[in-house]
């Protein structure tokens, strides 16, 4: 057993022996309770987006957050756990989800003639380097302006960033390897002065 | 028939468990004094917690607005800690209402379980000095308090030896030192900003000062930073009273725990002006009960002890119990938060690692510096202000662009340093809460209205705070730097203080030293309402402290059959 197992069995045998009557109307959730077992369900069907939104919402989020050498936005089921939320979200969220999500069709028809999840690899990347940047397009007699795209860009990345980095996917993407018991917290190990960059 | 505890007179009764009425249960009733606790809220079970919980197992991975709970907590979701996992450890705003002037809002954070806000307390545990305790000495403003540091000093240690706060001594006349465990670690970023602030301001930074132990403490483990103190620790590594005063309180035998009793008034002897017991609503049945006691301590926080003092006149007390002076309800505080700066700090590269490295809940302290001395007086503002603060490589979500390399840029992280300040909140007699003639909570106990606004002194110290803040970030290298300088809510600090006064002088206090009510020989606050000023420390140390040295006091006059 190793250092971490040890930790690990000392604090469920703690837990045990602490436990108590649970109280009848307390916020308990069942052992092994795993809401996002649900999104992972072969029969999932959307609450809340229509079949082509959520063909769209696949492409877009995985485009934003690609497979590499860890799964991305789609094995994540990032449109799914969307789908859920947004299904509760005030009306003016979700219509506001919605006119960003359309617009990147929109614009995919408009500059590609077909819609977002038709477009090649290459076109769907030439696609968000145009909306991706906080760039302005400036010309000659043309006042400063943010660029429409931009903004639904950035609010499409943070439902993808916020859905992704909270699912088992991305959570193991950033490290995380499912044991409550990290050790102990070690901190500056260098040696006083060490910092000699210290203004 | 199991015994009816209402058929039972006790010595004390004693009205909430949170931090100072954990710690009244467990002296009194380790002095073998019969011991009433009653509790509003319900019990609280280990099986309850959930801070090895993942976030994708919840149904709406607590995402800002989902899940129905919501609706019954607008107040109460301001609070970080309240969230999908532990909700009903809050109250539910529809049946616990207050009001306020519409143009001053109050956030007030409560919970109502056997525990009280120990569940999810911030846990930083600061003593406060002879700056704070005669304050209206230094600059006249105010009173001082009846009690000075040395006072005080003998019970702090106490609560320090029994709680365990891990922390580092600075000798910072300040920030007095205590009995510490050993302190968590400084990140080199934090230590790097120690040495700076030292070098070019003089001022200390120490680590947060924890009620999270850090070695096996009283038969607790030590941390085994999970960092989610918020939602429970299943091996009680922080101080909460439910798994200690509280444990202690109830295994002597001499402590009876009523739960779902929602207290609404002191119930008074006329003939003796004494009290007799309390009167309470039976959550459960919605039955009115009453429970009869020799000594009445109120710990159910401050604001709901004035409550019920308020909502208890009877014959010669007809503005409420101990309002003599005029003064109940006045002088409430909350420290102002909300200003402070954060920024980068490149020259270190480490990688982040919450999700795989050791977390720990604990942050950095800067030690009060303005108003310390005559040259540190200010010009513009009296009392002062600390910051709390960290700083850690964390990981880049706000990274721009988009595909394999922002993957990657998130992963790859920022070294961010962050501090925010909590500034000393004057204790004014405009801000108070009274009984809202025309409001009344689930239970037809009438509510509070609550008037408060942060005052120019306050405005003036965040403007200060947040310039010096960027001054000392600036200085220790760091870029990018994002200065705040508005002052939030009053509420959001959590740490609601005053409207029950102590002093020597009936007509300008509440209660005396000891908490005892001036007008009502065997009534006492004991918790927050007592305080007269507040310092710019978390406070709940102090609390626990004049709580020890009141229950000592009344222990003696028990003793000698005064009461």
């Amino acid at each position: 057993m190793n250092r971490r197992e040890l930790l690990r069995n000392s604090l469920l045998t703690l837990g045990a022996a602490a436990s108590v009557n649970i109280p009848v109307d307390a916020l308990v959730f069942a052992s092994g309770d795993d809401a996002s077992r649900e999104l992972a369900r072969p029969d999932w069907t959307p609450a809340f987006l229509n079949p082509q939104q959520n063909e769209t919402l696949i492409s877009l989020s995985e485009t934003i957050i690609p497979a590499t050498d860890t799964p991305g936005a789609k094995a994540a089921f990032v449109n799914r756990f969307l789908d859920l939320v947004l299904s509760v979200l005030p009306a003016e969220t979700q219509r506001e989800f919605l006119d960003s999500l359309t617009w990147f069709d929109t614009g995919a028809m408009a500059r590609y003639k077909a819609n977002f999840v038709n477009l090649s690899d290459a076109e769907r990347q030439d696609f968000l380097n145009l909306v991706a940047w906080p760039h302005t397009h400036v010309r000659w007699g043309e006042t400063d302006a943010n660029f429409a795209g931009y903004g639904h860009f950035e609010r499409m990345k943070r439902w993808v960033v916020s859905a992704y980095y909270s699912s088992p996917v991305g959570l193991k993407d950033l490290g995380w390897d499912g044991w409550p018991a990290r050790g102990i917290f070690k901190g500056c190990e260098h040696q006083p002065g060490e910092h000699q960059d210290a203004n | 028939m199991a015994d009816d505890p209402l058929t039972r007179s006790y010595d004390a009764i004693v009205v909430g468990s949170g931090a100072t009425g954990g710690w009244a249960a467990k002296k009194l009733s380790e002095a073998g004094l019969n011991v009433a606790l009653l509790e509003a809220g319900r019990n609280v079970s280990p099986k309850e917690f959930t801070e090895h919980k993942p976030v994708f197992q919840l149904k709406y991975r607590n995402m800002a607005g989902a899940g129905a709970w919501r609706k019954t907590r607008p107040v109460q979701t301001q609070c970080y800690a309240c969230t999908e996992y532990n909700y009903d450890w809050f109250v539910n705003d529809l049946e616990n209402p207050y009001s306020t002037p519409a143009d001053k809002p109050f956030t007030w954070q409560r919970l109502r379980i056997v525990g009280g806000r120990t569940l999810c307390w911030g846990r930083q545990s600061y003593r406060l000095s002879d700056l704070d305790f005669k304050a209206a000495s230094h600059d006249g403003y105010g009173q001082d308090w009846p009690i000075s540091y040395q006072d005080l000093a003998p019970f702090y240690d106490i609560v320090e030896e029994y709680v365990g706060i891990s922390g580092a001594a600075e000798g910072n006349p300040a920030l007095p030192d205590g009995h510490f465990l050993p302190p968590m670690k400084m990140t080199c970023g934090e230590v790097h900003f120690r040495e700076s602030v030292a070098k070019n301001f003089g001022r200390t930074v120490t680590i947060g000062r924890s009620a999270i132990i850090t070695q096996v403490h009283n038969g607790r483990a030590a941390c085994h930073y999970c960092g989610t103190c918020e939602r429970g620790c299943v091996s009680y590594s922080y101080f909460s009273s439910p798994f200690t005063t509280v444990k202690d309180a109830l295994d002597t035998g001499k402590c009876t725990l009523l739960t779902n009793a929602i207290v609404a008034n002191v119930e008074m002897d006329p003939t003796t002006n004494r009290a007799n017991g309390v009167t309470f609503v039976d959550g459960t049945t919605r039955q009115t009960k009453t429970i009869r006691g020799k000594a009445v301590i109120l710990c159910a926080q401050a604001l709901e002890s004035t409550r019920i003092l308020l909502n208890s006149s009877t014959g010669s007390h007809t503005a409420g119990l101990g309002n003599s002076s005029g003064l109940l309800g006045r002088g409430l505080m909350d420290h102002s938060t909300g200003a402070g700066a954060s920024g980068e700090l490149p020259q270190f590269q480490d990688t982040p690692d919450p999700y795989s490295g050791p977390h720990r809940a604990n942050g950095i302290y800067v030690i009060r510096y303005r108003n310390t001395s005559k040259s540190t007086k200010q010009p513009n503002f009296i009392r002062g202000y600390g910051f709390q603060g960290s700083a850690g490589a964390v990981f880049n979500e706000e990274a721009e662009g988009f595909g394999a390399a922002y993957k990657k840029a998130v992963k790859q992280g920022t070294y961010r340093i962050s501090i925010g300040a909590f500034g000393e909140s004057l204790a004014r007699d405009e801000n108070f809460v009274s009984i809202d003639p025309s409001l009344k909570d689930a239970w037809g106990i009438p509510a509070l209205h609550i008037s408060m606004t942060h005052g120019e002194n306050e405005k003036a110290l965040h403007e200060d705070a947040a310039e010096s803040a960027a001054e000392m970030l600036e200085a220790a290298g760091a870029k990018n730097i994002d200065i705040r300088s508005t002052v939030a809510e009053p509420g959001m600090a959590i740490h609601e203080l005053g409207t029950a006064r102590m002093g020597n002088d009936p007509k300008t206090s509440v209660t005396d030293s000891y908490c005892q009510l001036h007008d009502v020989e065997n009534v006492f606050a004991m918790d927050g309402a007592c305080f007269v000023s507040s310092g710019c420390q978390n406070p709940t140390l102090t609390m626990m402290a004049i709580t020890v040295r009141a229950c000592d006091h009344l222990i003696d006059r028990f003793k000698k059959h005064e009461i």
